[in-house]
């Protein structure tokens, strides 16, 4: 499939087995945005934003986060630096979110979850990125998922190096999201996670959140002293998934 | 002297971000007269996070204590920043043991949640050394000890004991 091709109004409402009608409501809302062209002014989608309404976001970045041969994530998910992810791509995400209905949370604090998230992967691996650098960062607002992954050197190894009594991805995953803890010694500071647990249990948004071995499964409701963490396949890095 | 944070973005994330903003910022702030109060103005912030805040408007807070005075704040994720910007306030009658530190619940308010229920939260971890220094410069008496899920047991028996050595009645609970 060429990413870039571009789809007449017709052709995209066929694909996605939607009428013409509700394309052009999910254009105003932005759920799925169309661009005009040509002199005409008549709209166009981009194939790749189609590939990705047709496609699971999780799977996708999940199947990047563990993959054996490491390969950068396509260009509209890549995030290489800091700075192409926030304020760039995070800051559109703040615009969509606000033309989202019953959120189940405000908008500000979602974007500043999925904010503290992507940046620790960033702060956390600068220099030590085991393969491949940055992020990879995509949500659909149809589907009311945001997908966050990183191929950097995962919880347990970071925070080793101020807590080396930690042995587990388990452990690792308790201390990152219930204490004030940093893996970047001297820094005693870590609210980052904290404040995505928070705000986790106070709202309608539900995390699952893997790094090593482990699965953290956090919503309204749950025991912070008893996280809910299982196994899970083995990867270096890190993979969150928010719904809302 | 008025701090518009809106110069800095809309969209205020990120440790180094905030650390590179102070650091810009500082030259001005230096110049502050001793008694000039500070108030720092949100409006025009769509998102801040609480690792911004952390390392611009903390180190604000803490030297300029009572002289700061923060505006237009109502933004969601902004009270949610300065909730974490504040220092914690340790909770003394409840300590989490794990195998290498002791964790005090943090002593939360409904107010500043702004919830109908505090939160849990879990604070600094501290040496079993520090832990007991803050314990016995407070006078605490009696303490609630939150073994980890598979604890050790010596460990546990361990802290207790340096504990009720200090005059602090311990009870476990799980």
């Amino acid at each position: 499939m060429e990413n870039d091709k571009l789809l007449s109004i017709g052709e995209t409402a066929k694909l996605l087995g939607v009428s013409i009608q509700t394309l052009r409501r999910w254009d105003s809302k932005g759920v799925l945005k169309s661009f005009r062209a040509g002199a005409s002014g008549k709209r166009f989608y981009k194939q790749q934003d189609v590939k990705v309404f047709l496609n699971d976001l999780p799977t996708i970045g999940w199947k990047w986060a563990c993959q054996t041969t490491p390969a950068e994530p396509e260009k509209e998910f890549y995030c290489r630096t800091k700075d192409v992810f926030a304020p760039g791509r995070l800051s559109r995400l703040e615009d969509d979110l606000q033309k989202v209905d019953n959120l189940g949370i405000h908008h500000s604090l979602l974007t500043s979850m999925v904010g503290e998230i992507g940046d620790n992967s960033y702060a956390h691996n600068l220099g030590n990125w085991p393969d491949i650098q940055g992020i990879f960062f995509a949500y659909d607002l149809n589907k009311r998922v945001i997908v966050l992954a990183d191929r950097g050197r995962g919880i347990l190894k970071t925070l080793q190096s101020v807590r080396p009594g930690l042995h587990s991805h388990e452990e690792a995953l308790t201390v990152a999201f219930t204490q004030v803890i940093s893996g970047r010694f001297p820094e005693r500071r870590g609210n980052g996670l904290k404040s995505v647990t928070q705000n986790v249990l106070t709202s309608n948004v539900g995390l699952t959140f893997r790094t090593g071995n482990a699965q953290l499964n956090l919503k309204k409701g749950s025991d912070p002293k008893h996280l809910d963490i299982t196994e899970c396949e083995t990867f270096h890095g890190c993979f969150a998934i928010l719904k809302f | 002297m008025l701090i518009e944070l809106k110069k800095f973005g809309d969209i205020l994330t990120s440790r180094e971000a905030g650390r590179e903003a102070l650091s810009a910022f500082l030259p001005t702030l230096n110049v502050l007269d001793k008694n000039e109060r500070i108030t720092i103005d949100f409006q025009g912030v769509s998102v801040l996070t609480p690792s911004w805040a952390d390392e611009f408007i903390r180190p604000i807070l803490e030297k300029y204590t009572k002289r700061v005075l923060l505006i237009n704040d109502a933004n969601p994720s902004v009270q949610a920043a300065m909730r974490f910007a504040q220092k914690p306030k340790l909770d003394l009658n409840n300590v989490t043991v794990f195998q290498d530190v002791l964790v005090f619940d943090e002593a939360t308010d409904d107010k500043i949640h702004n919830t109908d229920k505090a939160v849990f939260v879990l604070t600094f971890p501290y040496s079993d050394e520090d832990a007991l220094r803050i314990l016995t410069n407070n006078k605490a008496k009696k303490i609630y000890i939150h073994p980890v899920d598979n604890l050790n047991g010596s460990r546990l028996k361990a802290v207790t004991q340096m504990l009720n050595q200090a005059g602090i009645e311990t009870v476990i609970s799980k």
